[in-house]
Order: C-alpha cells, then structure tokens, then sequence
C-alpha cells in the first residue's frame, strides 16, 4: 500500500507497505569498482527484476549507482556495457559525485533522486550478487504490518548476528542488502550523513526504523552473494577503511544513543592505545565535542539501542 | 599373412594352424553367434587368408561357401588343394579393391566377410576398410577384422623405459605397417562405415613380448612391475593382456570424419568441472550454492548438478532452479539425472560427463568463496597435474523458517578444523580434506581410470582423493576458499549411516591402501625418520626401565625433560640447517652423541650436552633465524 509520510509516527497502528507491482529503485554507492564486478551484480540483479516483475512482486526497476571514487568507475562505454548486461529488465542511472559523499551521504543523494512512484529502495553493495528470486523474498514480508526493513543473508561469511529463527526480528539492518520502503526512508529523514560516513548509518537507521515502532527483519530464505574472505587462520579480514571508520563511529553511536558511559570507556581506550588508527578516531570525536557538532542524544531510556561490548546486537557467534 | 605363430613361413605367409583360443576360433565364434539366415550358395568371403586354415571349420559350422582371397599364391594354391575357390586380389585403393571383390562375388550373396591379422601389413588400410563396406552394405554382410593389440602390456612397460623390440613374428612383426590398439581400430572402423557390435579378442597375458624375463616392468615380484600393472588395469580394464583385437561389424554410413585425434581440439575446456549433488531436497541451499558459483572471480567453469533419484516433482524443482538462473550460469549448468546407485554413482556419472581439466565436487550445501575457482586455477599453474588442495572452514547450521520461508542459519563460527596444507601421511590414517577444498585433475578418472568406489556408502571421497593422490601428488594453499555445512538438525550423511556403517568403510579403506603399493612424495623419507625417531623417543621414555620393585627415583622427571629437551634442540631447524658448519668437528674427531646415543645418557650428561649444544658455533649462529621465525609467530 502507499502510504502518506508521517501517518505512522506516534500511532499504534502501523501499516504494511507491501504492494503487487511495485516500483523498486536499487541503489549503490561505487568506489573504485572494477567494471567486471559491477557487471556480474548487474547480470544478477537482471535476472532477479526479470523474475520479480514476471512473478508481479514488481513492475519496474530502476538501478541508480552514485559514483565516490576519485575518478569515474563508468565512462560511457562502461554504461552501455553494464545497460547492454540489464537486457532491459532495468533501467540504469549514473552520477558521478565528483566527491567521496561516503555511504550515507550517497545513499540519501541517490534516494532523493528516485522516479514518482517508487516503492521501495534495495540499497546494496555495488560487488553484491542477489540470488534470482531474492526480490520476491524480501518484498513479502512487507504485507505484514509494521516491518520496517527486510535484510537478506549475505554468503559466504553469513552475518553473525542474532535473530529471531522463525519472526527474523533482529536489532538492524546492514545496508550490505536491505529493502526499505521508500516513504518510511524519507519520513525519517534517510540516513544521518552529517554523523556517520561509512559505519554505523545503518544500525543507525535501523534503530530510528525501529524508534518509530518498526521491526527490522532478517530473511534467511533471500541471500546475497559479497565477496568477502577470511584469514588463512580464518578470521575476519577488516579494511584499513573499515578500522578507522568503524572506531570512529562507535564513538557516535555510543554518543547518539545516550551511552555517555560507554563514550568515556571507548575514549579511554583509543586515547590510551598504540594504534595511531583509535588515536584519530579518538581525536577526531573530542573535536566535534567541543565544537558542539555531535549529534543529540537519543533514546534516553534504551528501549530501542542495543550495545553488547562493541556491538549493536547479539551474536550468535564471533568472527 | 597372418604372422603369429613362430612357424617359418614362406615369403612371408605364415601358416597357422585353427585354434578354438586363436584369432580363427574367435572369428568364427562371432559369426556363429550372430549368424543370419542366409540364402543358399551365400559366401564368406576372407580377406588375406593366407592358407585359409579357418576354411573347414567355417564351412563346416556355417555350411557357407568359403572364397579365399590373397595376393600371395602359396597360401592359395593350399587352399585350393584342399578344394576351395581361390582368388588373387591385391588390396589397394578403395575403388580399385572394390571392383576387385565385386568380380570375385560376380554377384552372389555374401553372408560374411574376414579380414585377420590383416589389416596392419596394409599400406592403405582405411581404403580397404571402406571398400569392404561397401560390399557388406550391399549384401548385409558382416564383417570379422582382426589386428594385434600394441597396447598389449609387455609392450607398453617396456616402452615406458625406452625400449621396443621389434620381432620376426608376433605383436611387433617387422612386416606390419600400422599399429592399433582397441580405441584407433574401433575408430577407423566406424570412419569406413563398419560398426563394431561384439568382440572376440584373444588374451595372452605374457605375449611373445615378454621378454627379457628380468625386465623390472616385466619381473612379476618387482614392486614397479606391480604399480604398473596396477595401473594398466585401472586404466585399461581388460586390455592389458589382449593379444589381438577382434571385432565384428555391421555396415553402415561412412562417418566422414577422419579418424585421428585432433590434439588442438582437446584444448578447448573449462578450467574446471563441478559435480554437484543433489538430491532435490535442499532447494534452498543448493540456490545459494549456484549463487556463489556466479559470483566466482574466474568463471571458466561449466556446473553439472547431479540430481540422484529425483522424484518428477524434484525433478521440475530443480530444473526451476536452474532456469531461475541469470544467462551466463544457466548456459554453464545442466541437469544430469542419475537414476540408480548409492550416494557414490553420481560422482562417477558426473566425472564421466565431466568436460573441465579439473573436477571438484561440491555438494549442494556447500559454500565456495568468490576466489575458490581462481585459487585452484593458481595452485594449477604451480603444480600441474597434481591433486589442488584449498583450505576450508566448518560451519554449523541449521534450518530455519522466517516469515514461512525455509532458509538456513549459521549456528557456529566458521571453524579452521581442517590443517591448512595436505599432509599425505596424515590422509594414511583418516581424511582431514572435505570434498569441497579438492579440484582433481581430469586426468585421474578419464586417463588412469580412477574411479570412485561404489561400495562405499561413506568417505567416499577420502578413498577417492588417496588412490589418486598418492599417484599425482596434491599441492595445497592456505587460502580459505570454502564453507563445509556441518548440520545440527540431522540433514547429513553422518546421521544418515551408522557408526558402524562408517568404521566399517573406514576399515575398508585402510586395507585398500595396505593392499597398494604406496608412492609418496618428495621429503616423505625425511618424514618418515622423523616419525620413526618420535617413536623410538618416546618407547624411550615411556619403556625406561624402572628399577624393579622400586617406587620412580626423584631425578626421573628431571632426566625425561632433559631427553625431551635436547631432542627437541637436535630436531629444530637450526640445528639440521647448520649441520654442515659442524662437518669439520667431525672430521676431526669432536663429534657430539647422535640422537640414538642420547637415550644412555645419564641425567648429568644430559644436561651437559644441551649445555654444549648452546654453546655451539653452529647454534650461535642460527639465533636470528630462531629470533625471526619468533617474531613471525608472535605476528601470526
């Protein structure tokens, strides 16, 4: 159904979103991309819109890349190639920023951008595969009232964190591959750019989602392919991007979400450590502190954050 | 010109008596047991008859009327003392033959044609062959063709070393012109239109090739001769003692191709093939592992998903699977249905079909990273050939149902169970490899006729990945390339058999291997002495003799740390690498104890001798080496 921004906030009856033919904008942000990964997620996603708007889940699918890379991924030969690899099952928009916007910046420019009538947003990682019948899996949900975000399983490394094994309820939502409907994305202004650049917009988003009464949803039925690897002794293997931007943005998360607690314990840590990486991030934080440009706090009486040590949800296992 | 017999013949024509165990009583045999009802008068004509000796007994057992037909006229005049029509036909081009034979029959009917023994003195065989053909087409004819086997196993040991002997008479008679083995005649023979319907080939299993009898591929107690053999047998079962090869034919189209083998040709395949299991219960893992096959960095791959006992409603599920998939997967993949067997004859089905230079097996709920082709593809362009061995972790899962939908859960952490490199030894007493880390070489099951062993309801794979390991070697990364699904909810096959099911499996491999000849791989030696030393160390310290009656001394804990202690210092790296700074002290007389001596050591000379061992030139001068491998661990 369609529904009007807003009607839901501080009501208790909140609606479903789902709708037959819906209109669906896919959104990436690229970053120094190769071409050939992006044409295998485009080949995919194809495939994926194709069956969807066969099935009647959808009836158009525009596929919109914002570009952040420090020169363009796409010249024109490279978008005929990735619209020549749609097969015309969607349509394929570029806009090269012209600056690093970072994730959530990107995300909000690209959401702004959506044709009349979109529905919903899929917001994915541009190296992101969707399995052919992954749109129809995670639009059903949504006919249910109150699902706010429908996240699917990214493979090989599956996310570990927890969720109900039979609702899928679980505390957010990676924007790795998530469904949102569009008017609830707007309502509550998208995501919060000017706090969060890479990390952390969206477990931000999602605990806004879910502060306005809405359940964030994990399908395992719908999965993603994101080529990620692990360490020979098989850990986890964290960007250097990753490190910086997510020390950083557990500092805000912390501060966004009233843990003034943990904001201290956190500070101590990083200003203490050896790593110059925890020491930046550290001093980047205490600057915004004193130019009084964080965020406000929210969420006084925790019923919406979650914080388990560093993370935002319990974990059915460590990586 | 038949010429298997040591009986001197004349120019060449040598004549051989019938033998019901010869190539004549196997000819005839064949044309006893497919004979047709046959008009009276009908003819058997024989194609280089030399003396004909298969004239009685054909025209005794098929009452036809025997043409003998040869260029050679002693042979002939034989034959036609002993009152049968003779002809002189001299075999040479295609149309010139034919005409020959067409007035030779001055159109008779012709029940059967042979031709033995031959086929191989003949500069234009294939001209004969065609021509032959033609005349059987015309008068639905059979055809016998028989020729020696040079694949015979007396032959082909004996080249592997470089040596061939070519002989008066027998398999290599210096008077043949071509050479065959079951493959290239039945080949030529379906180019030239006759199709091969039954067989009769004569079996020696010591030919007259045998020789010389001290030959150590020939030698029967020879451990080489045995590997050999044992792999002639697996690669060429029931070839390896054919003497000669004996076909019978039905006419039929020209095929129009030649047939020799295009070497070029054979180039064009995949990198690698994917034998995926399936049962048609598991639809959701099996989307999600053709999801990560798509998502592969080198997609030189082609995808047979094996659907084993499929009922019509799985067969239809799968096939929606597949069809659900984006163009690029669809084309490589395809569905091959396997009707019968146990869990083991899909993999035998698939890597028969398999077209890729590499095979691996990935089960329906197995999970391969983006980088799982590409790190095969650089293990291969290391070591070619070899047996390519990824690392891969364990997870546990689980099914689940969210929102009605059936998906499956991660329970557990990915889990580095498996050892990062292959340890061959290690496989000799269980497997430490699941099925998804190996991509085996094609060659191991098309060319060395390596199979999977359907008698295994069990670690099938195991004994697969021994019997060809232990032939071409396995070369491993380190790289975590894969996802082993280890299920909690009972989806696997370790719930499906019992305990007993397994340990019995478990055992039949063990004897499988003890029963081989095993040939392992370069540094195995090294291993071995190393294995054999801990052992000895450690009878050492458990077997030292207690003082009888007497409760253990104090000093006894002391003197095992020290024994321990100073073989570990003569074990480490440093220590054999720079042993030959040590040469010199040895020569000259100062020479520490060797590891054995050190077990009589009393505990004050223990201590004394790992005092020295630090005091060492050689052991001073390898500390950075110990400081840096330090280091690397601490890092790691």
């Amino acid at each position: 159904m369609d529904v009007a921004e807003g009607d839901w906030v501080n009501t208790s009856a909140l609606p479903a979103f789902g709708t037959r033919h819906a209109v669906l904008q896919v959104q990436s942000v690229l970053f120094n991309n190769t071409i050939e990964d992006v044409e295998r997620a485009v080949v995919a996603m194809a495939r994926a819109a194709e069956l969807a708007i066969t099935s009647g889940a959808l009836s158009r699918v525009v596929l919109r890349y914002g570009d952040s890379g420090p020169l363009p991924a796409l010249d024109e030969a490279g978008l005929a190639r990735i619209r020549g690899a749609t097969r015309g099952a969607l349509a394929v928009e570029y806009d090269y920023f012209g600056a690093n916007l970072g994730s959530a910046r990107g995300h909000n420019r690209l959401a702004d951008q959506a044709v009349e009538g979109t529905h919903f947003l899929w917001v994915q990682n541009p190296d992101v595969l969707v399995s052919p019948r992954l749109f129809e899996t995670v639009l059903e949900p949504f006919d249910r009232a109150g699902v706010g975000q429908v996240e699917a399983k990214q493979l090989p490394i599956e996310h570990p964190k927890d969720y109900d094994a039979s609702t899928g309820e679980t505390a957010w939502a990676t924007t790795a591959c998530v469904m949102i409907p569009l008017s609830l994305f707007r309502s509550i202004n998208g995501f919060d750019a000017d706090t969060f650049f890479l990390y952390c917009d969206d477990v931000d988003l999602s605990f806004r989602i879910r502060e306005v009464g809405f359940r964030v949803l994990f399908q395992p039925a719908a999965v993603c392919f994101h080529d990620k690897r692990l360490s020979p002794s098989g850990g986890w293997l964290p960007t250097g991007a990753e490190h910086f931007y997510s020390a950083e943005a557990g500092l805000m998360m912390a501060h966004k979400w009233s843990r003034p607690d943990l904001v201290d314990q956190i500070l101590g840590y990083f200003t203490k450590s050896d790593d110059p990486v925890l020491r930046r991030a550290a001093g980047g934080f205490l600057s915004r502190r004193a130019a009084g440009t964080l965020p406000e706090p929210r969420d006084p009486n925790h019923t919406v954050a979650e914080f388990h040590g560093h993370l935002y949800a319990k974990h059915r296992f460590a990586l | 010109m038949s010429a298997f017999e040591p009986e001197q013949p004349a120019e060449q024509t040598y004549d051989n008596a019938f033998m019901p165990d010869s190539v004549y009583g196997h000819a005839l045999g064949l044309l006893a047991r497919h004979r047709t009802q046959t008009s009276d008068g009908a003819l058997h004509l024989d194609i280089g008859c030399g003396y004909g000796r298969i004239a009685e007994p054909l025209t005794k057992t098929l009452g036809l009327h025997y043409v003998g037909c040869d260029d050679d006229s002693i042979g002939l005049a034989s034959l036609a003392s002993r009152g049968f029509e003779t002809s002189r036909v001299r075999l040479l081009d295609e149309d010139t033959t034919y005409a020959a034979l067409r007035a030779v029959v001055a159109n008779r009917p012709i029940a059967s044609v042979s031709m033995l023994d031959t086929l191989e003195h003949l500069p234009n065989g294939m001209a004969t062959l065609r021509a032959l053909s033609r005349l059987a087409a015309e008068n639905n004819a059979l055809v016998v063709i028989s020729v020696p086997n040079v694949a015979h196993a007396d032959i082909a040991a004996k080249l592997l070393l470089g040596r061939l002997d070519i002989t008066d008479v027998g398999l290599l008679d210096h008077t043949h012109l071509r050479i065959f083995t079951a493959q290239t005649l039945d080949a030529e023979l379906r180019a030239a239109g006759l199709y091969p319907f039954d067989s009769g080939d004569t079996h020696k299993v010591q030919s007259d090739q045998h020789f010389p009898e001290d030959h150590p591929l020939l030698a029967s107690g020879t451990e080489l001769g045995l590997l050999v053999r044992t792999l002639r047998e697996s690669a060429d079962p029931g070839h390896a003692g054919v003497f000669q090869l004996v076909r019978i034919c039905a006419p039929g189209p020209m095929s129009g191709t030649v047939p020799w083998v295009k070497a070029y040709e054979n180039e064009n395949r995949p990198f690698l093939t994917i034998v995926m299991r399936t049962q048609g219960r598991r639809l959701h893992t099996l989307r999600e592992a053709l999801l990560c096959l798509h998502g592969q960095t080198d997609p030189d791959i082609e995808v047979l998903v094996m659907g084993h006992r499929l009922e019509p409603a799985a067969i239809k599920a799968v096939e929606r699977v597949i069809d659900d998939q984006p163009e690029p997967m669809r084309f490589r993949t395809r569905l091959i249905q396997v009707l019968d067997g146990g869990r083991t004859r899909p993999l035998n089905v698939g890597f028969a079909e398999a077209r890729g230079r590499y095979v691996s097996i990935l089960d329906d709920d197995d999970i391969p990273f983006a980088h799982w082709v590409e790190t095969f593809r650089k293990l291969h362009d290391r070591h070619p050939g070899c047996v390519l061995r990824c690392s891969g972790v364990r997870q546990s899962v689980r099914n689940v149902t969210v929102q009605q939908q059936l998906g499956l859960r991660g329970e557990g952490a990915p889990e580095r169970i498996y050892p990062p490199t292959f340890d061959i030894l290690e496989h000799l007493r269980t497997n430490h490899t699941p099925p998804v880390a190996i991509a085996f070489p094609r060659g191991a099951f098309h060319d060395l006729g390596l199979h999977f062993d359907e008698n295994l309801t069990t670690t099938e794979d195991w004994d697969y990945l021994m019997r060809v390991a232990l032939l071409v070697g396995a070369e491993s990364s380190q790289e975590i390339t894969s996802v082993y699904r280890w299920w909690e909810d009972g989806e696997s096959s370790r719930d499906v058999h019992s305990q007993e099911e397994w340990d019995r499996n478990h055992a039949t491999i063990l004897r499988k291997m003890d029963s081989a000849p095993l040939l392992l791989p370069v540094g195995s030696a090294w291993r071995l002495r190393y294995l054999l030393d801990a052992g000895d160390r450690l009878r050492a310290v458990q077997l030292q003799p207690p003082i009888t009656g007497q409760p253990p001394q104090p000093g006894d804990a002391d003197r095992i740390e020290l024994l321990r202690l100073v073989s570990n210092l003569y074990s480490s790296n440093s220590w054999l690498l720079s042993s030959p700074l040590r040469l010199i002290g040895r020569l000259t007389g100062r020479r520490l104890p060797n590891h054995t001596e050190i077990w009589s050591l009393s505990t004050p000379e223990l201590q004394g001798l790992a005092d020295a061992i630090r005091q060492t030139l050689s052991w001073k001068i390898t500390a950075p080496l110990r400081r840096a491998r330090e280091v690397v661990r601490l890092d790691s």
